[in-house]
């Protein structure tokens, strides 16, 4: 499987196989079993499915564990799968009929994706590869590669995403022994849309940026570098037409050694949907953004240097805190107004400062992480900006939560399914 | 918290830094003040091998119109001479005790306070002569003694046309003050 992440120049491994490499004891996924691999290619889009243990899988028969690849992305699913009796029973006994029992989807921590009760997939395949050890005929070691030409009638549903058609919407098959996969799960329809560049919620911008490889090993440039160097580093990112590199070219931004920040000279009318940097080890360094890091949207915004739509973009920091976040104009409306009366000149930015550093809030560097970031989250509601604040998984960059806050000001973060 | 009525036409609160409660959000009216600016008020000086210099810091009340909190402040001036020559002149904008967000808007105080804590604050310096903002920390030492150190602003900035960076400072990088009582 290396193999074919190799080929295809995926330099990150999937995170459920490099949280597994890391030995942690609070993983979701206690055990994947690889002795066993369902390799399936279609179409420019391969699946592996492992059979796996999960920290709660008494409550599922068996679970699986997809990794997808089409394009420059990797997608991991979990299904668990709760058959039927009698579906079961015929399966026992070697009959192998559509899938028929409830079936929950979840990303590689368990969250919930979708959960389908009931489900009866009329798209069957079964490939089972068994290998063991030396005798294992395999290139890799692992699996074996099936060329297996489907044909759904499709029970998936849904529709609206813009993404790739999907080859298997009908579900997952044949769950008892490895089972072939659904290389996608369930959404398909492939919805068109005639805007190119629509709007999108702060959420729908995390769940693009978890499944993008290249700005995720961006983004694990940045975490090297808050942890190594002596100064801020930061990438500008560029949409490009080609959809190649993730869709963005990356140009590369460093502050001072040993200074606060980055001077970004950007030219009139270049436009970016992005703006990734790193906060590293230094006394005043934030675990959290920076009123410069507001002021950075709204000057950016100013000269007109963000894509249309600006709720797109994304303002991103990975810190030698071991935190990363992410930015985002929610309600653009809101931000001009907060920005005209809070960031419009260093004068106002100072006193934002002074907001920042004073209760409630006191946001300052010898605070917690978690301080910073409910009180960087409540500042951003109480004082009415307009911008959304989203956690991400500081160890490989796949997932993002949203923070947000109540109207009894208590602060939750909620996963971005 | 502490609760005060003063004027006729609003009712102020006064938020004490050490009995917030936890979820409090500030709210239109509310002054949060600081136990510590009182300690930094004050003259300051320097005169040393022909270098003069004068710093006085009054206590203020900042109102942020935006919110409509307000907190306590520095704000002063500062002069500076060289073998008698007036380098860095006073020039002090605020007179009001009460100042407001929008008092910003269109003139920049010589010095203010931007993080006040126990024994130190950190103060933004206009240096005229470079044309621009700079920081100073200020650390209470002892014997009335103050340590002002000079660094460059940080922070990300974003320019359009290539940004003319002065570098270093008009004041010496790190003075020893004495408070005047």
């Amino acid at each position: 499987m290396k193999n074919i992440l190799k080929k295809a120049n995926y330099i990150t491994l999937p995170a459920s196989l490099e949280l597994m490499n890391e030995e942690k004891n609070n993983l979701y996924i206690t055990k994947i079993d690889s002795s066993q691999i369902t390799w399936i290619s279609y179409e420019g889009v391969t699946s592996f499915t492992f059979h796996i243990n999960t920290l709660d899988d008494k409550k599922y028969n068996f679970s699986n564990l997809v990794i997808k690849l089409y394009q420059d992305k990797i997608e991991e699913y979990i299904f668990h799968y709760t058959p039927t009796e009698q579906w079961q029973l015929n399966f026992d006994s070697g009959e192998k009929l559509n899938y028929e029992g409830e079936l929950l989807i979840t990303d590689i921590q368990g969250n919930q994706i979708s959960n389908n009760k009931g489900i009866g997939a009329s798209c069957m395949m079964i490939v089972d590869v068994p290998c063991y050890g030396a005798s294992c005929p395999c290139t890799d070691g692992n699996g074996q590669t099936f060329y297996v030409k489907i044909t759904c009638e499709g029970s998936g549903g849904g529709g609206g995403s813009s993404g790739p058609g999907n080859p298997n919407p009908g579900g997952p098959i044949n769950p008892g022994g490895h089972t072939p996969t659904d290389p996608n799960t369930g959404g398909g329809g492939g919805g068109n849309n005639n805007n190119p560049n629509p709007e999108i919620t702060p959420c729908e911008i995390g769940k693009r940026l978890r499944v993008n490889i290249p700005f995720r090993n961006t983004m694990g440039i940045l975490k090297n570098s808050a942890q190594n160097d002596n100064f801020e580093k930061g990438f500008l990112l560029k949409p490009n037409n080609t959809g190649s590199n993730g869709g963005y070219d990356y140009t590369e931004v460093n502050g001072p050694v040993n200074g606060d920040g980055i001077n970004i000279n950007l030219q009139t009318g270049d436009q970016y949907a992005g703006l990734i940097h790193s906060h590293y080890e230094k006394e005043d360094m934030l675990s959290v953004f920076s009123v410069s890091d507001l002021a950075t949207i709204w000057d950016m915004s100013l000269y007109g240097n963000i894509t249309n739509p600006e709720k797109n973009f994304f303002l991103g920091v990975v810190t030698a805190n071991e935190t990363t976040y992410l930015l985002t104009i929610e309600d653009l409306g809101k931000f001009i107004t907060f920005g005209d009366n809070n960031l419009a000149n260093s004068d106002l930015k100072d006193i934002l400062q002074i907001i920042y550093q004073n209760p409630p809030y006191s946001i300052s560097s010898n605070k917690t992480n978690i301080h910073n970031e409910q009180s960087f989250a409540k500042l951003l509601k109480n004082m009415n900006t307009g911008l959304k604040l989203m956690k991400g998984n500081y160890t490989n960059f796949y997932g993002w939560s949203t923070v947000d806050v109540d109207n009894n000001n208590n602060v939750t973060t909620n996963y971005c399914h | 918290m502490l609760y005060l009525s003063n004027t006729a036409f609003t009712q102020e609160r006064i938020i004490d830094p050490n009995k917030i409660p936890e979820n409090y959000v500030p709210q239109r009216g509310d002054y949060i003040i600081n136990h510590f600016v009182t300690d930094f008020v004050g003259e300051y000086i320097l005169s040393k091998n022909g270098v003069n210099f004068y710093m006085k810091l009054e206590k203020k009340k900042l109102c942020v119109d935006y919110t409509g909190v307000c907190y306590d402040r520095l704000y002063g001036e500062i002069e500076f001479k060289k073998q008698k020559k007036i380098i860095i002149g006073k020039k002090k904008i605020f007179t009001n005790h009460k100042i407001t967000s929008s008092n910003h808007k269109n003139v920049t105080p010589q010095i203010s306070s931007l993080i006040i804590d126990k024994n130190k604050t950190t103060l933004i310096i206009q240096d005229s002569i470079k044309n621009k903002s700079i920081e100073g920390i200020l650390t209470k030492l002892e014997n009335g003694k103050y340590s002002l150190k000079l660094k460059e602003r940080g922070g990300t900035r974003v320019s359009v046309k290539e940004p003319e960076i002065i570098a270093g400072f008009t004041l010496p990088e790190e003075m020893i003050l004495i408070k005047v009582e």
